[in-house]
């Protein structure tokens, strides 16, 4: 039958399509056996996705369940081996659509895929058990929150509360700056530089009225005396 | 035992998880205690997987819920919540990984032999019935396939395959493409399966 497919693997829709579907497939529910018979519910094919997850689950009774198992009966029937791989990836197929189902039968590649990906699911089903959360988990982490608000609330207050005890520390420091300051000044000795005094002469004289002219007395007087 | 809870985009509570929020955006406890309720168990599940220690997982779980309630304010719902949740988990696992500076898991192969007797014993001790033991031997082999995988990777298949979420929720929480979710899944299928039947011949 393969040998009828004859495809370019990269150009073909088909395995594109049927990948695809195989990726959001799920691994048939317990009861999907070709032949209609039911596979063991607690540790068959039963490995759906959604079903391997929560309470960890994945597939396969925690050690608690099977130690807990009321009858031998009951531990066999937890403990079985379950149906083969390829009875599960027929049961798989089952549920494709019938163009991908018949293409699946035709591709090796494909019917590998499918292959994988059981086997993948079934050894996943061992993984070990993820811990639960205990009852009182919300209650710890509202706790939490509420611990971590009140740490912010205090911080938030501290901060306020420290501008007052700051606030009367600077009136002190300006306090006693102020008295230094006013001491300093009433007791600064008044000395200006030479330079100072000269160019503040002309500035002051800068803008005087010009000088009056000399007194004709005066002329007349040392006239007399250039005379004699 | 709860039932594990369905995938998000079509969970049946998945529309109760927007109003849940959105009253818990608006400063109800209890809105957000319930949808710590609804969502506990899968945390759990996804901080497990990443970290191991019950006592991290734990922490962490906690962390994560604390974490979204301060930022719930800035979740503009564009995305589920239960996968803001889920990226937000993932991320603080890894920044907890990366702050220990440690390998995630620690396999048996990591053991020397006294401490591998060791813990084999104390796993076994509380019951001798064989098959049990052959599960213990089992998920030890599952752990060592899935050690061979990249982190990421590993991550990821465990998202799709043990925890049910879609390619799109998957690509969402770890920042990819999808299409690069659905190569990297199918490489790390192929790889994980191949590995195994290595292991078994």
């Amino acid at each position: 039958m393969s040998s009828l497919h004859n495809h370019n693997e990269s150009l073909c829709s088909l395995c594109d399509r049927f990948q695809d579907w195989l990726v959001d497939s799920t691994t048939p529910p317990g009861g999907a056996r070709n032949d209609g018979r039911q596979f063991p519910e607690a540790h068959g094919a039963g490995t759906t996705a959604q079903g391997m997850s929560g309470l960890g689950l994945p597939g396969t009774p925690p050690l608690e369940l099977l130690e807990g198992a009321a009858s031998p009966l009951e531990m066999a029937e937890l403990a079985s081996p379950g149906p083969s791989v390829a009875e599960t990836c027929d049961a798989l197929l089952g549920f494709a659509p019938a163009e991908l189902r018949e293409h699946a039968q035709a591709c090796a590649d494909c019917r590998d895929a499918a292959d994988d990906l059981v086997t993948l699911r079934k050894l996943l089903r061992d993984l070990e058990p993820v811990p639960v959360a205990g009852p009182f988990f919300a209650s710890r982490v509202m706790a939490n929150i509420a611990a971590q608000e009140s740490v912010e609330r205090s911080r938030i207050a501290a901060v306020w509360l420290a501008v007052p005890r700051f606030a009367s520390r600077l009136s002190w420091v300006a306090a006693v700056a102020l008295v230094f300051a006013c001491g300093w000044l009433y007791e600064r000795p008044v000395t200006v530089p030479a330079q100072q005094t000269a160019s503040a002469f002309a500035s002051e004289h800068l803008f005087d009225p010009p000088a009056l002219p000399p007194n004709h007395d005066d002329v007349l007087v040392s006239l007399s005396e250039n005379e004699q | 035992m709860e039932d594990a809870p369905p995938r998000v985009s079509t969970a049946p509570g998945a529309a109760n998880d927007r109003v849940l929020v959105a009253r818990a955006q608006a400063d109800d406890r209890e809105a957000f205690e319930e949808l710590i309720r609804r969502h506990q168990q899968r945390v759990f599940a996804v901080a497990a997987r990443i970290l191991r220690k019950r006592e991290d997982v734990e922490d962490i779980s906690q962390q994560v819920f604390v974490k979204a309630f301060f930022s719930l304010k800035r979740f503009d719902q564009r995305a589920a919540f239960s996968t803001w949740l889920y990226k937000i988990t993932v991320n603080e696992c890894w920044d907890l990984l990366r702050k220990k500076k440690v390998r995630p898991l620690v396999y048996d192969s990591d053991l020397s032999e006294d401490q591998s007797r060791q813990v084999s014993a104390s796993d076994g001790s509380r019951s001798t019935e064989p098959d049990i033991l052959d599960r213990i031997e089992a998920r030890e082999r599952v752990d060592r396939l899935l050690a061979g995988l990249d982190e990421r990777d590993r991550l990821m298949l465990i998202l799709k395959e043990v925890e049910g979420m879609s390619i799109e929720e998957i690509g969402e929480v770890m920042d990819i493409n999808a299409n690069t979710v659905k190569v990297r899944l199918f490489r790390a299928r192929k790889r994980m399966v191949v590995a195994s039947r290595q292991r078994e011949k």
